[in-house]
This record gives C-alpha cells, structure tokens and sequence, in this order.
C-alpha cells in the first residue's frame, strides 16, 4: 500500500509519492488544497523541472496562491520555481514524497547527499484585502558551499481569466521583499537581501483544464489549457548544510513590507490545536484506517469558509465556487444540522439563516451572494431554505428565531403552488440546471416544447409538500398538504415502473412524462419517504439498484467494486466532456445524501456504510486530498492509459466541493 | 464552465406580482451636534425592535463618525457603505449580521470623501424592504448632506438630544428642517439625564421645540460599560438602560412593554456578587 499515515501529536499526516496518474488522461492525479476563508493555495503532488528549477505541477489554470480580494477571487502565484547549489554547480534532487495534512503541505525531494524539504503554508484568513502564508526550506546536506535560489512564478489574474501580458506587471525589490503589481493587486515575498530585477514570461500547459475533456486521436481526454504566468526576480540564499529558509508571502492590496513579515510569522500550531479541538469532540478509540480517514474529512469540513456579512460562511467549493452558492449551502446545512450545531454552534446557524434571508425575493432565493446584481433563477434554494429554518427551529426550540422567520414563510408558500396544489417552474430552476444553446438539457431530445415555466419537476415538489409540512406545524398554517401530495402522486408516479418521472410538461390537456431513470426522482423519493408506502420505496430501490447505482473498487480498502454513488440520470449520453453532459449519465455524490434516507427507511444501511466507505477511500486517494469531488463519468469511451483502475469512475470537475462532503454517519455515534 | 445564473426566474403563479411589495418603514436617528449618544441610541433601539421579531437593518450613514460596527461589537473591515457608494459591491454584500439577528450596515473606521446622496441611500433602503420590516439610520449630527439625505427617505424621524439648553436649540432647528420638508418627527429622546438642577427639564424642551419628549435615558454606569464593551445595552435582559431601550420601541411601534418584575432583583444580586 502506498498510503502512510501518523498520527504525530494529533497532527494528521499522510504521506504520498510524488507521482503522477497517467490514467483516464491523469484525471487520478492527486493535489494538495489548503484552504482559509476567501484563500486557497493548491498544487499537484508532483514536482517537474524548467530551466534547472524544480516546482511543483499544477495540473489546473485556477490551482496556485488565490485569494477573494476586492470582489475578485484572484490567482497571485502559480508557484515557487527554486533550485539548489553547491560550488555554483546544480544539486540534482529526485522528487521524494509530499506529506500531508489539511494545512500543510511538505515536498520532499533526495539526492544521496542532500535532502530537501519544502512546506507549503497558509496563514489563518486574510483580513483588510490581505492574505498570505510561507514556504519553508529544510536542508540537510554534506555539501560545501551551498545557495538557494527561488524565483516565483507569478500569475495575477482573476479566476477563470487570461494571463496579463508581462508588460502589466510593475516590479520592484524593497529591503530584502521582492514586490510585483497589477492594477492594485500586489504580490509581496521576503526574505532575502540578494534580489535580481528579472522577469520571463513562460507559456504553461495546464493538462486537466476545467475539467472538460474531448476525444482525440479517438481517446477520451481533458482539453489542456495555457496560460502565461511570469518568472519574476531571484531571491537567493546562502545556506550552511542543515539550514532553514522561510520566505513570507502577502497578497491582495495595499501592502506593505511589514505584511510579509505578518504572515511569514503565521504559527502551523494554532491548525494543529483546532484539529485537535475537533477530534476530541469526537470518539475514536479505534484508529483503523476508515476512522483516520474520517478525521481527516471532518477536519477539513469546516475550510469551506468564505467572509459574508461579518460571517464566515460555506462556500460552494473551489475554484470557480468561491461563493456561497445557496443551494450548495442548504444541502449542507440540511443535511449535517447536527455536526455544525456541534462545530460552530446554534448561533452561528441562526446568524447564516438570517444572513441568507437578503437574497430572498418574492418568494424566490437568488442562485449565489454575488458581487454584482444576484440572479433569482433557482427555486429549490427558496424551499431548502425553509426546510433548513424548520429543521433549525425543531432542534432548538428558538422562538424569536420562528416570529422572525414567520414573514419569510409567508412570502414563498404565497409565492409559489397553484391550484393543483404543485409548483411549476423553468426546467433549470433546480440544481440539474445546465442549459446549451439555449436548451435546458433537462428537457428530452425528443419533446418539442417551448414555454420554459410550464414544467413540473419532482424534487422540486417535494420539496414544496415539506414545505407546506412544516408551516403547518410550526405556524398552525392550513395548508393543504393533502392535496399537494395527491396531486404530486398523479403526475409523477409512475406506477407501471414503480418510479418517479423526471420531468413533467403539462399544459391543459397536452401532457409529456420523461420515465428516464433520474437522482431527481431519488431526491423526491427521500424527501416524501414517509408519504410513500414501504413496497413502492422498495420497487423504487429495486429500479436505483438496477439503473443508476454506481460501483467503484476502493484504493485502500480491500474490497471489490461496492457501491459508490447514483447516476444523475439513466441517460445514453454516457462519457461527460463538458455543459452537454453535466447532467446526463454522471455520478454526483451530493445526490447520495437522499438516497442514505430511502436506504435507511427500508433498512439497507449496508449499502450506506459502503458508498461512505468508498467516498472516504476517493478522498485520500484521488483528486484534491482531503476532499470530494463533484462529479465523475462513467469509465466509458477509450482511455489513453488503462491501469488496474481504470474501471472505476473517473473524477472530471470540480476537485473541492462542498455538498459533496457529506460526513458519514458513524460520526453521530462518535460524538462524545 | 457550469450554469447558474442565466435570467430571472418566474413562475406562473408569481409572474404578475414582481412588483415591489409595501416598503419597510425608516425611522432616521438625528441630532444636532455630535457626542449626544445618537448612535447608542439608534443600535440599541434596532436591537429592541429585532428583538420584538421584527427583521431590522440598522444602517450607518454617519461616515465621518462610524461607530455602528463597533458599538455592535464589530469592527468592519470591507464591505461597508462606503464601498457600496463608490460602487465596489451591491448593497446586499454590505449586510453584516449581529448574533442577534439584526442586520447591519457598517461604515469605514478609514477616513473618507464619500458622501451619502439621498438617490444612493434610497436604492439601499428600498432594497432592503425586500427582507426588512424596518430600516433604522444613524444620520450624521447637524445639517449636512448627510443629514438631508437621510430625512429626505425617512418616514419618522428621532432627535437625540442631552439636557443642554445648546442642544435644545439644535432640536428646535431640526423640528423646522423636518416641517420644512414635510417629515415627521416622531418625538424626541432626551439622553444623559442626570437630574440636575442645571440641566434643561422635559417640559422645557418640549416647550422650547414644539415636540413630545418620548423616552428619557438616564446617565448610568451601564452605559458606558456598554459603549466600552461594544455591548447593546440591550443585549442584556435585565439592564435597567435595555428596558429604556425596549419601552421606546414598543411606543413607536404601539407595542405594551413591561420590564420583567425581577429585573431589579437580577441586577440587585448582580451588584452583590461583583467581586
């Protein structure tokens, strides 16, 4: 097995090889993420060489130092380029090992005389317009005569944009701090008396892009992209044989020297401590590898952080999901109630509720905090909301929390439902929302159908009829739930299949049922679990088992395919390159949060345990450590480079995603 | 790159009923000079009314003097009125929450040229009618723009003023402002009531502006404790200062309010167990 781990002092460590993962076109390539509210720092856990100095790869345009500064998430370095010396001649190093913990990030690199280790930092969240962290350089070394040289590889853009040119760039060097500017942004990074004033802007293949992939020469592969980041200057140091080098890092605007020195001085100890803080929360006596595993995803559960309304708040993920995305936040907030409750406190979810109450409107939750004007194009968000505001008010009992909440229930029950006691909406008012050339994906190719807020769409629904559940109870309202239910009952189940429809048209007497087999439908299923009768959620599983599950052979565990999560939908588009496919026949872990509830009424909950298992086993061995990501494709399609696990599904977009964090159930019982 | 955010959503049902809803009320807190504990006076009474269930945004217009944020125990960084006014985010990214719930606007602690246009500070409050039931604003001191600004939206104005025969007259400048301007001002808080024979009394006041003296805030060690704290005073049940607090904003709003009968008893035990 290639995975060590310790447990030093409470510290999570895991250690990796330094390799890369030529399968599915190196979509198992593995990264490091630290992340810090409004911050993250991300590279591969490889290292390549360029001109005698070695980095570590990025294999994503948005991966290096970024931080939410003025409105814009926005990349500053991509990564530190540096080299070692000895009597003016290059020391080469084999790339080693990368130990891990959620908060560091340590390189390890050998040659028979020498090693080198580079730990990776991000200091605690910024604060004014200001972020930062440091590298530091261990060396251990029989040479005589030896120098460092490091020279950053700057990128100052906004996520998601092109490179400036290196024009754009302002460079100057200042009492042992090398200072580069764009527009405002500033990189600072200190450390060294002996700076050279040079700059080269070097071309970077980024291989796994965005995570959209096409097919060439006939193999599936990711679409690589560039970009033009900048060699800026030279700090070199002279080094005894064991020595340590730490070279201070600020971002964002209006800097000074004295910032670089603030967060060169941030103290790893105060991470350490706060896992520490977490664990002892919880029992674990044993420590096999599953439960260390856990610990490492509950530490990093609460990183998604970003600053909104004096709050720190969820965010949706990385790199493009900065943001609170409110759907993203319900679902995480609906579904570990509890462990926030226990982590951040009661407080802290009635201030995040009543914060997310300004992007409310006419009964309609706006997709994301935006910088600009928010878009209201969501309304599963306006009903997870209410659903999260009840499951608060039913764990606490908080009464000025429930008058508070009593007009914001008003105005989306008004808002929302019509005669038939069901919700109409746009086909992309829900998460399944991708749309391509001005088609919602979710309509079938085959319906010739125009008026876009005709549809009637089950989860949606059911999240209305739980709506209506609790307003009743909480507020005595007489909402006609009964209705609701019998109505949604005839429109979307299907009894011949014993399954729920994807997607309903109806328009007076002109009706169109999509029977596509869909995690839409699993959604509703869960939702309603206690309106169904028992047979009909056990011919529902029976169709899920058949249909949608999706199986993956663990890495760590020794066990064969089990089952890891549910198909969005049963559909013949089968391989995901991008938008067309976002929400076809892809597995997307947040969709098994609701299918653990059918599986837990109908008592397979060894299947739950499985599909935790296995996403457990995705975290540490796959992708960004530490975290989930947000879909992958079927292994379909010719792969360029077939290994022993090329069966498994393969990791596309989105390497950090909060709702698909989900945290495994046995943390309940491991409160203490 | 992934979808969200593509145009405005509608239903059927709600297609025809986007308009704006019945606005939520300002209340504008002015005086006439600094230093009369205007501010104190506009965070505790939002806390009061957030307190009666009531969703309030209490915003800070005061941006020569922003002590908002930090009498709410914050200390605002970005995101304030200030960057809203030179267009760097939308209104909705300057809302900070207090753990009361209450919402609030924060202005810069860092000195600026901004001003508060009347056009400006109405987009905020009419978009904050959205999710507010009430807006209460902490105008700056004196007839500045600022000032005009905010009684230019204000449905109800209150003056805060001290028991100084100098403040009176200010009073009585800004009850001919209001007049002016057809706004009504809801009556006057009379603060830092000492009880001495110096100061101007109640009947004086009212005599010598022509408006009702509402509620009258003693001096108190609370107070200060409170402002050193970044406490409301309302933030603790028992004050004797909170309940001035509660009562006047259960008489703006026709609210009945009793302060609980063993508040004295709570504070009396409190005094005794202080070390």
């Amino acid at each position: 097995m290639e995975l060590n781990n310790d447990q030093i002092d409470g510290e999570l460590v895991f250690s990796y090889p330094q390799e890369e993962k030529p399968d599915w076109g190196y979509a198992r390539n593995r990264s490091f993420v630290l992340k810090r509210p409004d911050t993250c720092w991300s590279s591969s856990l490889f290292s390549v060489t360029k001109d005698g100095f070695i980095l570590p790869n990025r294999d994503h345009p948005q991966q290096g130092l970024l931080f939410r500064v003025g409105g814009e998430y926005t990349k500053f370095l991509d990564a530190p380029m540096f080299k070692l010396l000895s009597e003016g001649e290059e020391v080469n190093m084999e790339p080693a090992e990368v130990k891990l913990t959620p908060w560091k990030a340590t390189y390890i690199y050998r040659s028979e005389s020498t090693t080198l280790e580079v730990t990776y930092y991000l200091s605690p969240s910024g604060f004014d317009n200001k972020a930062g962290g440091w590298i530091k350089f261990n060396i251990d070394s029989s040479l005589e005569d030896l120098e460092l040289i490091v020279s950053p590889l700057v990128d100052i853009r906004k996520v998601g944009e092109e490179s400036p040119d290196i024009s754009d760039y302002d460079i100057s060097t200042d009492q042992g701090v090398l200072c580069v500017s764009k527009k405002g942004k500033e990189l600072m990074i200190g450390g060294s008396e002996s700076m050279m004033d040079h700059r080269e802007q070097i071309q970077w293949g980024y291989k796994l892009g965005d995570g959209y992939r096409e097919v060439a020469d006939g193999e599936v592969r990711f679409k690589e992209e560039k970009r033009d980041p900048v060699k800026m200057g030279a700090l070199t140091f002279e080094l005894s044989k064991r020595d340590e080098v730490k070279i201070g890092i600020a971002c964002g605007k209006d800097l000074d020297r004295s910032d670089v020195e603030f967060f060169g001085g941030s103290d790893v100890r105060k991470d350490e401590e706060n896992a520490r803080e977490i664990l002892e929360r919880f029992d674990f006596s044993e420590n096999d590898m599953e439960a260390r595993f856990e610990k490492a995803r509950l530490v990093a559960f609460p990183k998604f952080a970003v600053r909104e309304g004096g709050i720190d708040i969820p965010g949706a993920g990385e790199w493009w999901f900065k943001d609170v995305w409110f759907r993203d936040l319900f679902e995480s907030l609906y579904h570990e109630m509890d462990f926030y409750r226990e982590l951040k406190g009661d407080e802290w979810i009635k201030k995040v509720l009543t914060w997310a109450r300004i992007y409310l409107k006419d009964g309609i939750m706006a997709v994301k905090a935006d910088d600009n004007d928010p878009a209201y194009n969501s309304i599963d968000a306006a009903l997870l909301y209410l659903l999260c505001a009840a499951k608060y008010y039913e764990k606490t009992g908080d009464e000025n929390f429930r008058e508070n909440m009593k007009k914001t229930f008003d105005s989306v029950v008004e808002s929302l439902g019509e005669d038939d006691g069901l919700v109409r909406c746009g086909p992309e008012y829900s998460w399944m929302d991708s749309v391509v050339d001005g088609r919602a994906t979710r309509i079938p190719d085959s319906w010739d159908v125009e008026d876009e807020a005709e549809y009637l769409l089950p989860e949606v629904n059911a999240m209305w009829i739980r709506v209506l559940e609790e307003y009743n109870k909480i507020y005595g309202a007489d909402e006609n739930v009964k209705k609701a239910w019998n109505s949604f009952k005839e429109t979307f189940w299907d009894d011949k299949k014993g399954f729920v429809y994807h997607i309903v048209y109806r328009d007076g007497d002109e009706e169109k049922k999509d029977s596509t087999e869909s995690s839409a439908a699993v959604v509703s299923l869960a939702l309603l679990k206690d309106y169904f009768f028992g047979y009909e959620l056990l011919d529902a599983w029976k169709t899920v088992k058949e249909r949608l599950l999706v199986y993956r052979k663990p890495l760590y565990f020794d066990e064969n395919h089990i089952p890891f999560g549910i198909l969005t939908r049963n559909s013949k588009k089968r391989v995901y390159m991008g938008d067309a496919e976002y929400h076809e026949a892809v597995m997307w872990p947040r969709d098994s949060t609701y299918l653990f509830e059918i599986l837990e009424k109908i008592g397979r909950t060894g299947i739950k345990k499985e599909i935790t298992k296995n996403m457990l086993d995705h975290q540490m061995s796959e992708g960004a450590i530490f975290y989930n990501h947000e879909l992958f494709s079927l292994p379909e399609g010719k792969n360029p480079c077939e290994t022993s696990l090329s069966s498994n599904p393969v990791p596309v977009k989105n390497p950090i995603q909060l709702w698909s964090h989900f945290l495994p159930d046995s943390i309940e019982t491991r409160k203490r | 790159m992934f979808y969200k955010g593509v145009k405005c959503f509608y239903t059927r049902k709600n297609r025809n009923k986007l308009a704006v809803g019945p606005m939520a009320e300002v209340i504008s807190i002015v005086s006439g000079k600094g230093g009369t504990g205007k501010t104190f006076t506009a965070a505790n009474l939002a806390l009061a009314l957030q307190n009666f269930g009531e969703q309030v945004v209490c915003l800070d217009t005061d941006l020569d003097s922003p002590n908002l944020a930090l009498q709410l125990g914050h200390k605002p960084e970005d995101h304030t009125i200030e960057d809203v006014l030179k267009g760097n985010i939308n209104e909705l990214k300057a809302v900070n929450v207090h753990d009361s719930g209450l919402m609030f606007v924060p202005s810069s602690l860092h000195l600026t040229d901004d001003r508060v246009s009347e056009k400006r500070i109405k987009s905020m409050v009419d978009r904050f009618s959205e999710f507010a039931d009430r807006t209460v604003i902490d105008a700056p001191p004196g007839f500045n723009e600022g000032f005009y600004s905010s009684m230019g939206i204000s449905d109800r104005m209150l003056v805060v003023t001290n028991p100084e025969y100098q403040a009176i007259q200010d009073v009585r400048k800004i009850a001919e402002e209001a007049e002016k301007h057809g706004v009504d001002i809801e009556g006057v808080v009379l603060n830092k009531v000492e009880g001495m024979l110096e100061e101007a009394s109640k009947e004086e006041i009212e005599k010598t502006t022509g408006l009702e003296v509402i509620q009258t805030i003693p001096h108190h060690r609370e107070v200060s404790k409170s402002v050193h704290r970044m406490e409301p005073v309302v933030s603790d049940p028992h004050s004797k200062i909170g309940h001035s607090f509660r009562e006047l904003a259960a008489n703006i709003t026709d609210r009945d309010f009793r302060a609980p009968w063993y508040s004295g008893i709570v504070r009396g035990i409190r005094k005794m167990t202080r070390r």
